[in-house]
């Protein structure tokens, strides 16, 4: 590499002569460019801005080798694309089983399951609570009845299937192995990923039930039966998207889920488990937002700070347990109501982030995003979108192609710098559990989500078609859009009374009572006896219950 | 969006009806008499039919007032404390005092929603309000709200305010018995412990007890108070493990009782009447002055002592 | 007497968590110079209803983006009216298809905010309403 002495000092006079001058004439549009993150940007960056100490090998390597900046697996894309997976699911099982056939017949390579709020919630479809709310955004599931029909005609040992769940995603998964096994196929070949990250429910998603200890142990009990049961589940996807999407910067965004995913390592590790046994199976969820580079870069530093983590931090031996494989959905928050069609734009700069970034499976949004669920149509281009990346721009034809360029390299350093700094912060109090109790990440997420609409209200942060280049006439009307179902809580409630007379009721009460016995003892992995309650046809609700009479209810605290 | 709306009109209540339905304890006629009070709408009949019938009432109301450090976990306390008493079917009552902001007038008033999760429930009410229009620190609204709530028959009446300064003291003016909450870790206890606020108040909360640092609060907290001639015991909780929260209950209880079978109960709460006689004063005062000042002509050549004086006497104050 | 203080309330009854618009929403009507008071999240209509009551506010802003606006907004004009503060205004904002609007207003709402529709436009309109301030445009 030429001089760093030397291009420093014809960097100094670029800057002083020619460039002064242009800007004495020109003057910037900003003063000064920033990244939400707090990031300066600088007009241009050279082989010189990057540290003194900067080292290919030590921050780069190859791809598929520690510290994986470059990528994860050593083909990347050239072997296969990222899984195309669109988020999906609504009404009762029968309408998403048919939504389901129809992404894979037009090419979608994964499922993702949308449940409704109920069943996040773990009430059944009949409780007070549901009323407007049954298969509204999702799919509404009270038994395993409702899951066999979810999938049927779907091949469960050749696709792989994540689902949206957290508090109760024991209970769901329990229901998927029971699918599986009850259609003759092992759960040793079943592959996919229940969400089951609830430390970010607390701050940013609001789908929690049961207080930090408790959750904290139904997931490591998850995570230890996978382990030994269900090889090839990711028993965790631990979520940045939605942090992201309450309003924080990008460097919060990595650093409070890598500050939560440390916080379910040290669980499972103190419940006696080698944290090789099991960390190759944690995987990671992010958003991936409008600043191009920025995006880039943090999908790079996240790789890098995470293999430092399990290696340095926990003595992790095998190099899987080190690699950050993460899923990404474009920015849903970015969409607007306004002028639908300019998503469709937003979204494929953002996936392309997303796949430079190297993503192992991706969700793209729909342009009708702002308004209500995907139509057939909305969700189709969105698909498509990734469709046309992957086999028509060549980006997926090198390995981070965009590695060496000087601003990406210099900003993947800043953003693993401060992400660091945050995560200092949160082991001096102690870890992301009581930095929640505190209200502290809360209170972070808030502020930087309350700055980024200020911007947008005084126009500094330019939307195109919202607070610029806004059409006066805009009829939005014209857009057909998704409805939901109004009587799929009529049918549910029929289904779950039919249930009810047809199953052996003796036989579920006795495995409800053994699972709470089950859940009494810390020490007593769950997951079994939630497996043999689903079996017998006990529902969600109910095995919620039993769970929300031992563990209690949590209420974090609101900050705003 | 712009569809026209016919206007509705806010409900009218008269003096009358407002005392008629609050000391049934009417959640409309208690909420709409603490608005008339906040916004200086109650005229001085209406407060003092309420003032002559708590006087007369035979069971009084323990008023609690609960001060701290920005949090240190006042609200989350007051939430559990809420719980355990609605439980042993007491009716609570609630008054908390946020900030706001200087610039606008406008607030955000977080406190309740620590306790939102006990609602709906007809014993337990909950009342939030800015600290706008107060002179000087020192607000009188707070004063005849908490009387408000006396007249609507509450057992327990808690006050839950901030800052550091005039309005801890005020409060223990306000309260048969106020509480200091620390926690540990927060910066401001020091400031608290030096501002004098500990020989004032009747107990230390010890809140956050679960956490790991707690016990290092507690030694620097009994340095402090070791100085301090008969100075309060401190308690220690967990709000938010709900931990010490009926040992709390049973210690404020007791104190009450103790206070009032010694007549302290009584001497304070005559001093309370006096000092929201003062309070009356400084504030109608005040506006006065605060009027009189942004009005007033400059002439730099007169000392403003002159000027104050003079003004005064002019206003019939025997200066 | 002091200024007249607008005081409102946002509330977020159903089960929907989303919270970032009714957060920086709030901030943002602070900063209109209201005095606003936030439910959280997942309360039922009688909870938003009874916090409306004992607050004594002039609107409650409520705001749901998971679709149980039509079940779940009507409930909570229902139980102000069992209060007796029917006098209340209630606005909805959130996830709310065009074709929801008439239907909510028929029952008892009396302005709906939509998708898209900035804050600004809420505060204004609380100012016409409650104020009888006329807003320019
Ligand atoms: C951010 C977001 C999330 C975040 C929420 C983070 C949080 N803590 O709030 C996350 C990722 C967690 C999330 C999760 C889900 N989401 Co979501 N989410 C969104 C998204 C992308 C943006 C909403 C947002 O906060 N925008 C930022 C705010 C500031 O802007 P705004 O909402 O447009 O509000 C403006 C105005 O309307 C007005 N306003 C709005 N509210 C208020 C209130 C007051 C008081 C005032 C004065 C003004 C006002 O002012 C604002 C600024 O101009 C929307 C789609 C979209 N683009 O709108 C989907 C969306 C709302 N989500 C949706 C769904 C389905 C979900 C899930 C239920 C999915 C699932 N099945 O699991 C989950 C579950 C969440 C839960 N617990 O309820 C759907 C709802 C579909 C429907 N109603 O038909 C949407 C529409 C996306 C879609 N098209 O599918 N989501
Ligand atoms: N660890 C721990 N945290 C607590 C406890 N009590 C409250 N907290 C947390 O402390 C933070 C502040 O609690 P609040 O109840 O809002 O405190 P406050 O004193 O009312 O705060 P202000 O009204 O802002 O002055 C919240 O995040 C609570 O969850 C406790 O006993 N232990
Ligand atoms: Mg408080």
């Amino acid at each position: 590499m030429e001089d760093r002495k030397k291009i420093l000092q014809v960097k100094e006079d670029w800057l002083s002569t020619d460039y002064a001058k242009f800007v004495a004439k020109v003057p910037e549009r900003k003063h000064p460019f920033m990244l939400d993150s707090g990031i300066e940007i600088n007009p241009l960056y050279t082989p010189a801005d990057l540290d003194e100490d900067w080292s290919y090998l030590e921050r780069l390597g190859f791809p598929g080798r520690y510290p994986f900046t470059r990528g994860v697996y050593p083909t990347m894309y050239r072997g296969r694309f990222w899984t195309m997976r669109q988020y999906a699911g609504f009404g009762t099982a029968e309408e998403s089983n048919q939504r389901f056939k129809y992404l894979l017949e037009q090419g979608q390579t994964g499922l993702s399951v949308a449940f409704d709020l109920p069943t996040q919630l773990g009430y059944d479809s009949d409780h007070d609570l549901a009323v407007g709310e049954v298969g509204k955004v999702g799919v509404a599931i009270d038994s395993v009845e409702d899951m066999h029909v979810l999938f049927d005609g779907i091949p469960l040992d050749k696709v792989s299937t994540s689902m949206t769940i957290n508090a109760p995603a024991a209970i769901l998964l329990a229901m998927y192995i029971v699918v599986a096994e009850e259609k003759g196929i092992d759960r040793k070949v079943l592959r996919g990923t229940i969400q089951n990250d609830i430390l970010k429910e607390y701050v940013a998603r609001g789908t929690y039930i049961f207080p930090p200890r408790p959750s904290m142990r139904l997931i490591a009990d998850t995570i230890m039966f996978c382990a030994e049961e269900v090889p090839k589940w990711n028993p965790i996807s631990i979520s940045g998207y939605h942090i992201r999407e309450s309003g924080s910067t990008a460097v919060q965004e990595i650093a409070f889920t890598l500050g939560d995913a440390i916080e379910y390592v040290k669980t499972v590790i103190e419940k006696g488990m080698d944290v090789d046994k099991f960390a190759a199976r944690l995987s990671f969820f992010f958003a991936s937002h409008n600043n191009f580079f920025e995006e880039i870069a943090k999908f790079r530093a996240a790789r890098r700070v995470w293999a430092k983590i399990m290696k340095e931090k926990f003595g992790a031996q095998n190099p899987k347990s080190m690699m950050l494989r993460f899923h990404t959905q474009t920015a849903g928050s970015t969409l607007t109501a306004q002028q639908p069609l300019n998503n469709i734009v937003r979204v494929a700069i953002q996936a392309l982030a997303a796949v430079i970034g190297g993503t192992q499976s991706l969700h793209t949004n729909s342009y009708d995003e702002a308004l209500s669920l995907p139509t057939e149509e909305s969700v189709t281009v969105a698909l498509r979108t990734q469709q046309i990346i992957a086999y028509e721009s060549g980006v997926a034809d090198v390995i981070d192609g965009i590695g060496g360029s000087y601003y990406v390299e210099k900003l993947t350093d800043e953003i693993e710098k401060k992400v660091w700094e945050y995560l200092d912060k949160i082991e001096k109090m102690g870890g992301m559990v009581p930095a929640i109790e505190e209200g502290y990440i809360q209170q972070e997420i808030t502020d930087a989500a309350y700055q980024y609409y200020k911007a947008v209200a005084d126009g500094e942060k330019v939307v195109v078609g919202v607070n610029k280049f806004v059409d006066p006439n805009e009829d939005l009307t014209k857009f057909h859009l998704h409805r939901a179902d109004p009587t799929v809580r009529e049918k549910q409630v029929k289904k779950l009374k039919e249930l009810r007379e047809k199953r052996d009721n003796q036989k579920v009460r006795k495995l409800l009572d053994d699972l709470r016995k089950a859940a009494e003892d810390e020490n007593t992995n769950l997951m079994p006896y939630i497996i043999e309650a689903v079996r017998a046809r006990a529902t969600l609700g109910e095995i919620t219950d039993v769970l929300r009479e031992v563990f209690g209810e949590y209420r974090p605290p609101v900050i705003f | 969006m712009r569809n026209k709306v016919s206007k509705k009109k806010r409900l009218v209540l008269t003096e009358e009806e407002v005392f008629r339905r609050l000391i049934k304890g009417d959640e409309v006629g208690l909420a709409r008499a603490l608005s008339m009070i906040y916004r200086e709408e109650a005229s001085s009949s209406l407060l003092s039919r309420i003032y002559a019938y708590n006087a007369e009432k035979k069971e009084k109301a323990k008023i609690i007032g609960i001060t701290g450090a920005g949090g240190v976990g006042k609200s989350t306390l007051i939430s559990v404390l809420a719980e355990t008493l609605l439980k042993e079917d007491k009716r609570v009552g609630v008054i908390a005092v946020d900030p706001s902001s200087p610039k606008t007038g406008g607030a955000l008033l977080g406190d309740r929603i620590r306790l939102q999760h006990l609602f709906p429930n007809s014993n337990l009410f909950f009342r939030s309000f800015s600290s706008r229009g107060m002179v000087g620190g020192i607000n009188p609204f707070i004063f005849d709200a908490v009387s408000v709530l006396e007249a609507a028959s509450f057992d327990y009446i808690i006050v839950e305010t901030l800052g550091i300064g005039q309005d801890e003291i005020d409060i223990v003016h306000m309260c048969d018995l106020t509480a200091l909450v620390i926690a540990p870790g927060l910066g401001d206890d020091v400031q608290f412990l030096k501002s004098g606020v500990i020989e004032l108040v009747d107990l230390i909360v010890m809140n956050k007890a679960d956490l790991p640092t707690a016990s290092k609060t507690v030694g620097i907290l009994n340095s402090y108070t070791r100085m301090v001639e008969n100075h309060p015991d401190i308690v220690k909780v967990s709000a938010s493990k709900k931990q010490g929260i009926r040992e709390l209950i049973a210690y404020i209880d007791n104190k009450w009782c103790e206070l009032k079978n010694t007549g302290q109960l009584v001497e304070r709460r005559t001093t309370r009447w006096k000092f929201q006689v003062g309070n009356w004063m400084r504030y109608i005062v005040g506006k006065k002055i605060h009027g009189f000042v942004e009005r007033g002509e400059v002439k730099p050549k007169t000392s403003p002592y002159e000027i104050a004086i003079s003004t005064l006497r002019e206003w019939g104050c025997e200066v | 007497m002091a200024d007249r203080v607008v005081r409102v309330l946002v509330g977020k009854p159903g089960l929907d968590g989303h919270d970032r618009a009714a957060k920086v929403m709030a901030r943002a009507l602070r900063d209109a110079g209201f005095e606003v008071i936030y439910t959280g999240i997942r309360q039922t209509p009688a909870q938003v209803a009874q916090t409306a009551v004992q607050e004594d506010v002039d609107v409650v802003v409520l705001n749901n983006l998971t679709g149980a606006h039509l079940e779940v907004f009507p409930l909570v004009v229902e139980e102000l009216k069992k209060r007796g503060r029917d006098d209340i205004y209630v606005l909805a904002t959130g996830v709310i298809p065009f074709e929801d609007v008439e239907l909510l207003k028929e029952k008892g709402i009396d302005e709906v905010f939509g998708p898209g529709t900035g804050p600004i436009h809420i505060i204004n309109w609380i100012k016409e309403h409650v104020l009888g301030e006329k807003q320019g445009e």
